[in-house]
Parts: C-alpha cells; structure tokens; sequence
C-alpha cells in the first residue's frame, strides 16, 4: 500500500486563501522568470557547477513528481521519469536560453520522456486518487465530503491523459496558458483550449452529482 | 448574457476564482450559476492539492549527491538510458539505430585501413556477415548508383529519415545532426534530378517524389513534437528541408 505525502501544495495552490468566496486557495499567474538566485544557479551549472544543479533538482523534484504522478497514475514511473528528466537537462542546460522559463523547459523535457515512456507502454497504472481522498486535510477537506473528494478523483482520472496534463500544469503548477503550451509544444490557443475542456468535462460529469437538483429557473435563457 | 454563456466564459479564464466584475453581476443574481461557480472553484482546490504516492526518497537523495559530489565539470550528456523493454527483441529494435551508426564507423575505420594502407588485401571480406552492416553498405551504394532517378534519392531519403526518427528516442545530439545533414544533401539532390527529370518520359516522377517529401515533413514533424529535446532540432531541420524539397519541385510540376 502507497503511503501519502503531506499535503503541502508546491504550486500557486500553496499560497494562502485570499478569495472572497470560499476561503479556497487561489491560483496566480507567475511571471515565468526565475528569480534572481534561480538565474543564478541556471548559469552556474551552464559553467559546469554540479552542485548548483543539485539545488536546482531538490527545488523542482516534487514539482515534476506530483504532475508525473497526474500523468502516469504510477508513482514509481513517475520518479523514474523525474530522474530521467534531470539527467537530461543538465545534459542539454547548455541550451537553456537565460531569461526564458526555466521549469516550462524543465517541464518541456519532462513531458517528451513521459511521451517516450507511454509509447513503450511500460506504465503500471492505478487508480491512485480515489484511494488516497482519506489523507485529504485542510480547506478542500472542509468544503468537500470525503465522497465528493472521491468523484473527483475518479472524473480527473478519466480525462484523455493530454487534457489531465495541461490542467493539472495551470491549475496545480500555476503556469501561464503560454508556458502550458511550450511543455507540451502546442500552441497557446490548444492549450486554452485543452484546459477549457477539461474544466467542462469534469463539471459534465460532477454538477450532477454534487449539485443541487436543479429547477426550472436555475438556467436563465 | 445568459448562464451557458457565463459559464463558457468562466471556463475559459486563467483563474476562475477571480471573475471579472461583468460576470460577477450575473452570478450575485443568479443562484445555479452561482452555485455551479463554487463547485468550479472547489474542484480546481481538490485537483491542486490531491495527494500523490509518497516515495522514500531514495532516488531524489542519490542523484542530489550524485550532483554534489562531482565537483565542477562541463555538463556532459548521461549514460544512455534504455528504458527497460518487455522483450529482448524489443530492445534490440530500440538499439539499432545506434548500432547502425557504431557499424558505419566501424566499416569506415575498416575501409580506411585497408585500402589506403595496404591496397589489395581483402581483410573486410573476413568479417563475419552483418545485416546492420549490410544496411550502410546499400545505402551507399543506392546514393551513389542513384545519379539520374529522383524517384530512388526519395526512397532514400525516406530510409534516412526512417533511421532519423528511430535514432532521436535513443541517441539524440551529435547523430541526429549528422542524420538531418545527410537528409539535406538527398534533398538537394532530389530537388536537382526532379528538375533535370524527363516529364515526358516519365511524367509521375515528380508526384512521386513529392508525395515521399510531404510523408516526410508530416512524420519529422509530427516526432519533433515527442522526442527528446536534443532531437526535435533535427528533426525541424528535415521537416524543413522536406517542405523546401516539394515547394520546389511542386513549382517545376
């Protein structure tokens, strides 16, 4: 049985509530530049400075994991992709432009060995969520019942894995619709609209679940 | 505005917490929306802090040290890895790009040695037979005999960027260079014979050898989507090289 990380979001999820509405957390646009010390570290191991790199693999470590893990449902593919995707780039860091964004090409490098490794078909997939919704703690925990948490689980699952992919990257990792686009090479416009449609099909499938029945004026014309 | 259209619009934004004022009017005024909205909300919350797998660490803590203790170097490409294969079968398919190249080296040091330092000994005749071998040699031996058929040069062309496409999952970097290199130089050429060709003579020539560059450009495309990054250059380069090919042929046609 899989034990459960703490849940302490890496991503915009992990700033504090600030919305009016429901105490949730809220997603910001980053600016997608690395800050000061990141450039920093960026053109020390361009220079060859492997600890530098080190640092670089511990800041975005879980950050890869936790969007591999969406992607593969297959917790030991996932490191082994992490892994992999680090080699890799600090193979290729050389060619990392300063001033773009460092973890969109990261997160680019990543997503071409998850690609290779669907294609050998050496995943063992699970359904990892739904049975992990007991270990969900704070506000989300607090505004939505174990069953509810459980649903949701189970409809993110079923997205075709390219909708689940960009979701999970502007919603979790808090990338802009641009540095989703450069991850998975398609463009800005796909990837709107991949995240779009992912954000309809899960409401297809839980608004009737998880709302209340509606009447007849719920839907102006 | 009516709620299918509010609620289009609310999928699309970046962020849909924050909702601009003149959709916020409608949801202060309309119950189902506003209750749809706060599900939205509270399912992006549930998908940003679900749990993953919790691992020990170990990978992390080993490459992390791995790092630390190497000291300064340039960055220098890792180990291959081959991503483990059901089959040995299906490793060796993954692997013969690279073998490929490792005989093309090989037959070439061979060459080199024997007939320009001791011409008239016939050691290459002694190897053993190699199909990976055999493969180099014919393609040789087809771009050379393949002077006046723009038709053969796009059969060529399209081994080389078969052999391209294998090679970017396994090797990518310094071969796929040399793969995109040597589709250029077919192209140009195929460009030369299609414009030399004989149209009454042989008027599908050019078809032909368009539609071979068109398959060419669509897959080097298509792969430079899904390779690693040291491949997707190579992989541009051959798609370009394609679409200049046909453009240029497509004129004469």
């Amino acid at each position: 049985m899989l034990d459960v990380v703490s849940l302490v979001p890496t991503g915009p999820a992990a700033r504090p509530a600030a919305g009016p509405q429901d105490g949730l957390r809220r997603v910001t646009t980053e600016d997608g530049h690395p800050a000061g010390d990141e450039a920093d570290l960026i053109r020390a191991a361009q220079a060859g400075d492997r600890p530098a790199f080190a640092t670089l693999v511990e800041r975005y470590w879980d950050r890869l994991y936790r969007w591999l893990c969406r992607l593969t449902r297959d917790g030991p593919a996932a490191e082994d992709i992490v892994q992999e995707t680090f080699l890799k780039a600090f193979a290729a860091v050389n060619s990392f432009r300063a001033g773009s964004n460092f973890r969109a090409w990261l997160f680019r490098i990543a997503h071409n060995n998850f690609v290779n490794m669907r294609r050998s078909a050496r995943l063992n997939r699970q359904p990892l969520a739904p049975d992990m919704v007991e270990d969900v703690r704070g506000p989300v925990r607090d505004a939505l019942s174990k069953e509810a948490l459980k649903l949701i689980a189970e409809a993110v699952g079923k997205l075709p894995v390219d909708f689940r992919a960009a979701l999970v990257l502007r919603v979790e990792q808090g990338l802009s619709f641009a540095d989703v686009a450069e991850v998975m090479g398609i463009t800005e416009e796909t990837a709107r609209w991949r995240v779009f449609k992912a954000r309809q099909k899960l409401m297809a499938v839980l608004s009737p679940e998880l709302l209340p029945a509606p009447t007849n004026d719920s839907m102006k014309p | 505005m009516n709620c299918q259209t509010l609620r289009s619009r609310i999928l699309a934004l970046p962020d849909p917490a924050q909702v601009p004022a003149d959709l916020a009017g409608h949801l202060e005024g309309c119950g189902g929306c506003a209750a749809w909205h706060q599900l939205l909300v509270r399912v992006e919350a549930a998908v940003a802090t679900a749990p993953v797998p919790a691992t020990d660490g170990t990978a992390r803590a080993r490459l992390v040290a791995q790092f630390r203790t190497a000291g300064k170097s340039k960055p220098k490409a890792p180990a291959l890895v081959v991503p483990a294969g059901p089959t040995v079968g299906g490793r060796l398919a993954r692997l013969w790009p690279a073998g490929l190249i490792a005989a093309a080296i090989l037959v070439g040091t061979v060459a080199y040695l024997t007939f320009d330092r001791r011409p008239g000994t016939t050691q290459v005749a002694a190897l053993p037979p190699d199909p990976l071998l055999d493969k180099v040699v014919t393609a040789k031996i087809e771009l050379d005999a393949a002077a006046s058929d723009a038709n053969r040069k796009a059969r060529l062309g399209e081994d080389i960027h078969e052999s391209a496409q294998a090679l970017a999952r396994v090797s990518p970097g310094a071969e796929m260079e040399s793969h995109a290199r040597m589709f250029r130089d077919v192209g140009e050429s195929i460009v030369l014979e299609g414009k030399a060709a004989d149209l009454q003579k042989d008027p599908a020539v050019l078809k032909d050898c368009i539609q071979a560059l068109v398959k060419i450009e669509q897959e080097a495309d298509k792969k430079a989507t899904e390779a690693p990054v040291d491949s997707i250059r190579p992989l541009r380069d051959i798609a370009k090289t394609a679409r200049e090919s046909r453009i240029v042929l497509a004129q004469r046609s």
